[in-house]
């Protein structure tokens, strides 16, 4: 019987056991992406981009908790950093109506037998529809990682951003604040038309890809931090430094976690 | 199911005999073209075959991948992959022939309709004016049969020029691929294959004529399972150029 990966320190032994008592996944996704609205320093610095489209996470069956990632590999045509985790949405904000509809929280994860409540560090804004705004300011009242409420942060966003165009708000978050656990309230100055969301992740990889080349990073995987993912994770792709339209492949295998 | 569990499991079963490193030499001998279709942002090129697993001998129930190693001529990304012929389409007529789904495989204890990248490959190159296409695909999640937005052909494409699939918002593979067929062009000629994608492995050659090694007992913690008959081929990203692949599987024989 495969030992527990969230209760136990994982081995290689362990990854093989349960890949040959469950079976492992192994999936090919991809698609097209288009250009996006380049960020200002104002919000986020670096240019982001949320592949339209996550990756879902097949059912387990019976003695299966879930999947751990020992492997995932991304790989876009023009350099730039590509991130890739599991996605919560945390809230979201209808621009026409300045209204705000809340989200999940950050989830509870068992981690070498240990409950852990996570936080996103990589936490974005993300124009899921194409907003008209003139420079809006977006305001996000949050719950930090330490399970504080009321601080917030209030990232200035380009001109009518494009769809799927996503900010970084790590660097705007308060004083002392390194990440979100949820989203309590988010309002914009302006704006005629759009949607943004808040999505935070827990990151599966983080890849760097010069034109021709991919860097493959496992660094994140199987003795790195095991996020057991469930049929209702999603993974989520996001390409950063870079504002051009690019295709995106990727890979991952997973691993069955028993129960 | 398998029952090679541990490290030691893999090493005994070498130390038996059931083992074998398959070389593989295989050459993309001229150069293809940029894109399939409009939509297409980068090239993808297809090799040839580079393995294809035997029949299984006596107290052998797969075949393992533990290593790959590749080594090119020239950098770029490689994806070693298993491909499944989910049909084709030659676009005279047109006339689309129908292949297989994406396999039903027990994943987690569950058994499930999986997904992937479907790839285009031009496998008799394209006319001058070929029109567009559409294609009608089932998607990752399952969902009725839905039709892709029309996409220009690029003009006069060559053999082995890839590309994958343009699908709909939202969706980043399919299951199977129900049809297709192509409209418009001028007397078009140029058959398609769609290949549904199962990656086994990514690999970078950072400079031409590097090696590149991938583990895949201790970096995938689940060498890939081959059985009887299945096919490998390598998926070039990002280049055109001619190029020659060298490399070899390193396959170690599953037991019941």
């Amino acid at each position: 019987m495969a030992p527990n990966f969230a209760s136990s320190t994982p081995t290689i032994n362990a990854g093989l056991v349960a890949e040959a008592q469950n079976g492992a996944l192994h999936r090919s996704f991809g698609r097209r992406g288009s250009s996006s609205t380049a960020a200002l320093a104002t919000c986020g610095s670096v240019s982001c981009y949320r592949m339209p489209g996550t990756v879902p996470i097949p059912s387990p069956g019976s003695g299966v908790a879930g999947f751990v990632f020992p492997t995932m590999n991304t790989w876009t045509e023009d350099p730039c950093i590509m991130l890739a985790g599991i996605e919560y949405e945390l809230g979201s904000l209808t621009v026409s109506t300045n209204t705000f509809s809340a989200g999940s929280s950050m989830p509870t994860e068992t981690i070498r037998g240990v409950s852990v409540q996570t936080a996103a560090a990589f936490c974005f804004a993300v124009c899921t529809v194409a907003v008209t705004a003139t420079t809006p300011t977006l305001t996000i009242t949050y719950t930090d990682q330490d399970g504080n409420t009321g601080n917030s942060c209030a990232p200035v966003l380009p001109t009518s951003p494009l769809i799927d165009t996503a900010f970084f708000l790590q660097p705007h978050l308060a004083n002392g604040d390194t990440a979100m656990r949820a989203v309590t309230n988010m309002s914009i100055s302006t704006g005629s038309a759009g949607t943004i969301r808040v999505f935070g992740l827990l990151p599966l990889t983080i890849s760097h890809n010069t034109s021709s080349q991919m860097f493959a990073s496992d660094m994140l995987g199987f003795f790195g931090p095991d996020y057991i993912s469930t049929t209702s994770d999603k993974i989520a792709v996001y390409r950063v430094t870079s504002a051009t339209a690019s295709d995106f492949i990727g890979m991952y295998t997973g691993l069955p976690d028993p129960t | 199911m398998a029952s090679l569990r541990s490290v030691n499991d893999y090493v005994a079963r070498i130390g038996n005999g059931y083992f074998t490193e398959a070389h593989f030499s295989v050459e993309v001998d001229a150069a293809t073209s940029s894109t399939v279709h409009s939509g297409q942002l980068f090239p993808i090129q297809k090799t040839p075959l580079v393995y294809k697993a035997p029949s299984l001998p006596s107290g052998v129930t797969g075949y393992r991948i533990t290593n790959t190693s590749i080594h090119s001529s020239s950098q770029t990304t490689f994806m070693l992959a298993r491909l499944f012929d989910m049909g084709s389409l030659d676009i005279s007529t047109p006339s689309f022939t129908d292949g297989s789904a994406f396999p039903t495989v027990t994943e987690g204890n569950a058994s499930n309709a999986t997904y992937g990248i479907c790839l285009m490959e031009v496998t008799t190159a394209l006319s001058g004016t070929p029109g567009s296409f559409t294609v009608t695909y089932v998607d990752q999640d399952g969902n009725s049969s839905e039709t892709t937005a029309s996409t220009a052909f690029a003009a006069s494409s060559a053999a082995r020029t890839c590309a994958w699939v343009p699908l709909n918002a939202g969706d980043v593979g399919v299951r199977d691929i129900t049809s297709a067929t192509r409209t418009g062009g001028t007397t078009p000629t140029g058959v398609i294959k769609f290949w549904g994608v199962e990656p086994l492995s990514m690999f970078a050659v950072v400079t031409a004529g590097q090696y590149a090694n991938r583990n895949h007992l201790m970096m995938n913690i689940a060498p890939p399972l081959l059985a009887a008959n299945d096919e490998l081929y390598i998926l070039v990203f990002g280049s055109t150029s001619a190029r020659n692949v060298h490399g070899t599987l390193f396959i170690v024989g599953d037991q019941a």
